[in-house]
């Protein structure tokens, strides 16, 4: 394997830009999972997936050099902004807004992929994530925003932190909640944004939110659940990517299996070890009391 | 057209497939927004395409189970799904809420690392997200036609039970309606809709085709009954233009559907937004 990584530079690539990413999507997810919006992400990936769309009509019937996945940056990015305004416009159909953006978006990137005779391997790469998409550019592209992201992350911490566990506090004491939000959903854009080559757009979301989950279950301060979530998400992003260049499956969906059972086994050992711990809780005390 | 279309027996089969589709869904969509179970419907989706895949995979290796093994493994597994989801929401309550992503991204992942194993089923995959009315096959028609009868039946003998546990579970069950029985009743009704839409619409646009018409009449401010009447009409108007759109433009027929339920809803959003702008305005003066 390392011997493969040194000889084929697509494989540099996909392995750089996987490591970069199995840290800032973990890193915007706490606050997703916190704040219960992993719903935005599904939204804007496939808002991020209709722009991909037209991105592959544009190629394959205008003009030839445009790359989709950019033209997908450019979708989620405005996507964001359109949610935002979304949920002033709805007030009180809040949780309806979005999954009717989301198929909308969806039927739309359907009709434009079906339109530009779309339907190939590329396609696929993009729905579900592959190796030999990322590019030099690509990387570089994705470093940058990665760095962008963390230092957003690192200079807004408090007022995410403060806005994620007591919002009223956080808003008497001055902080711009909704240019905080805002901020915050266009990082979540540019996230999905640089993921959608290695992981897929249909998986992203899972792969910002499993890790969190699991660091959840095991971290004893906040800190140590970006900490937890960091080393999931690294753990199944890099095992992923061997698994799906060796069997030559999609490198998303292994990724995103491998994460959620992650998941499932932190869980199932979290549940063990209450259990052999004789937790309070545990009927046989109760009868003891 | 009308020639065209009768002239064709698989664009027939489509057409009836839709309209049927188009007559369920919202009826228990219309439950599925009352009750905010349009993440579940999702998860179901997603459970169905895993049976998709491994019913691919049954019909790969047994090839005379291949026409019957695809829509019934979809089937079986979005009922386990959709149970799985109402057992796990029983069992520990501040679960849920990690059992609804991780049964969401086991699915959707298992589904795509079988597809890719498989390959060269890509476009079948793709068939399968994004919906093909017209490639329904017969073994498909029927399967829609048989979910149709039972689904209508059961939300007739039913309903009024449904409408209680939906708006007021305690009262129902002190009115000694079985509460449980009946959420579990619609939750089996939920996943075979879903299981029979996932061939019409696609994996990916269930939730929309369900909720989006649901919405639509939603606004319009009446009754649960009068909802339900506008969800039916504003879903089979999208199904029969969607289909008729996509058959001359040559555009994929899943999307079309959802476009077209999406311009009602907005349209239906504006003019009652304008109504009540209106409205509001001769109440000032």
């Amino acid at each position: 394997m390392i011997q493969d990584i040194i000889q084929f530079p697509f494989l540099q690539n996909a392995f750089l830009s996987g490591i970069l990413i199995g840290f800032i999507g973990p890193v915007i997810g706490v606050f997703l999972v916190v704040r219960r919006l992993s719903l935005i992400a599904d939204t804007l990936s496939h808002v991020a997936l209709s722009g991909v769309a037209a991105g592959l009509f544009l190629q394959n019937k205008v003009v030839q050099p445009i790359n989709p996945v950019y033209v997908g940056m450019v979708f989620s990015i405005a996507g964001a902004l359109f949610v935002e305004n979304l949920r002033r416009w709805f007030r009180y159909y809040q949780e309806l807004s979005l999954p009717i953006v989301l198929a909308s978006a969806t039927g739309l990137s359907v009709v434009l992929i079906s339109l530009a005779d779309g339907v190939n391997r590329d396609l696929f790469g993009y729905l579900f994530g592959s190796l030999i998409a990322v590019s030099r550019t690509d990387l570089m592209i994705v470093a940058l925003i990665a760095l962008l992201v963390l230092v957003m992350v690192v200079l807004l911490y408090k007022e995410l932190f403060y806005l994620a566990f007591e919002e009223e506090a956080a808003v008497t004491s001055g902080i711009p909640k909704n240019t905080i939000h805002f901020v915050f959903v266009l990082l979540v854009a540019l996230v999905i944004a640089v993921s959608m080559n290695i992981v897929g757009i249909l998986l992203v979301s899972a792969m910002m939110t499993l890790p969190v989950a699991a660091g959840l279950q095991l971290a004893k301060s906040f800190k140590q659940v970006f900490v937890y979530a960091v080393l999931f998400s690294q753990v199944s992003v890099l095992t992923g990517l061997v698994l799906s260049y060796y069997f030559d499956l999609a490198t998303g969906g292994t990724i995103v299996v491998l994460a959620a059972l992650l998941l499932a086994g932190v869980i199932f050992v979290k549940k063990m070890v209450t259990w052999a711990k004789g937790s309070p809780r545990s009927p046989r005390k109760i009868r003891q009391v | 057209m009308l020639e065209s279309i009768l002239e064709f027996s698989f664009i027939q089969r489509a057409l009836l497939t839709g309209l049927i589709v188009g007559l369920i869904s919202p009826l228990v969509g219309v439950f599925v927004v009352a009750r905010r179970l349009s993440v579940v419907s999702e998860v179901v989706s997603h459970m169905s395409l895993f049976g998709i895949a491994v019913g691919s995979l049954v019909g790969v290796s047994v090839s005379y189970l291949a026409p019957v093994s695809i829509p019934v493994f979809g089937m079986i597994f979005a009922v386990i799904g959709a149970l799985l989801v109402e057992g796990l929401r029983r069992v520990y309550r501040h679960f849920s809420e990690l059992a609804i992503p991780l049964l969401l991204s086991v699915s959707i992942g298992m589904s795509v690392v079988l597809f890719s194993w498989m390959d060269g089923f890509n476009v079948n995959l793709f068939s399968y997200l994004f919906g093909n009315l017209l490639a329904v096959s017969r073994t498909d028609f029927n399967l829609t036609l048989l979910t149709g009868v039972v689904v209508l039946v059961t939300i007739f003998i039913f309903y009024k039970e449904m409408l209680m546990v939906t708006f007021d579970e305690a009262f129902a069950r002190i009115s000694g309606i079985p509460a449980r029985f009946m959420q579990f009743l619609f939750v089996l009704l939920m996943a075979i809709t879903i299981s029979v839409m996932v061939r019409a619409v696609g994996v990916m646009l269930v939730t929309g085709l369900m909720i989006i018409p649901v919405a639509a009449a939603v606004q319009m401010e009446k009754g649960f009954k009068q909802t339900m009447g506008y969800a039916v009409l504003f879903s089979e108007l999208s199904i029969i233009l969607g289909l008729v759109l996509s058959y001359y433009f040559d555009l994929a027929s899943g999307g079309t559907i959802i476009l077209v339920s999406t311009v009602l809803f907005v349209t239906v959003f504006l003019a009652r937004k304008m109504g009540v702008r209106r409205s509001v305005h001769t109440g000032g003066v």
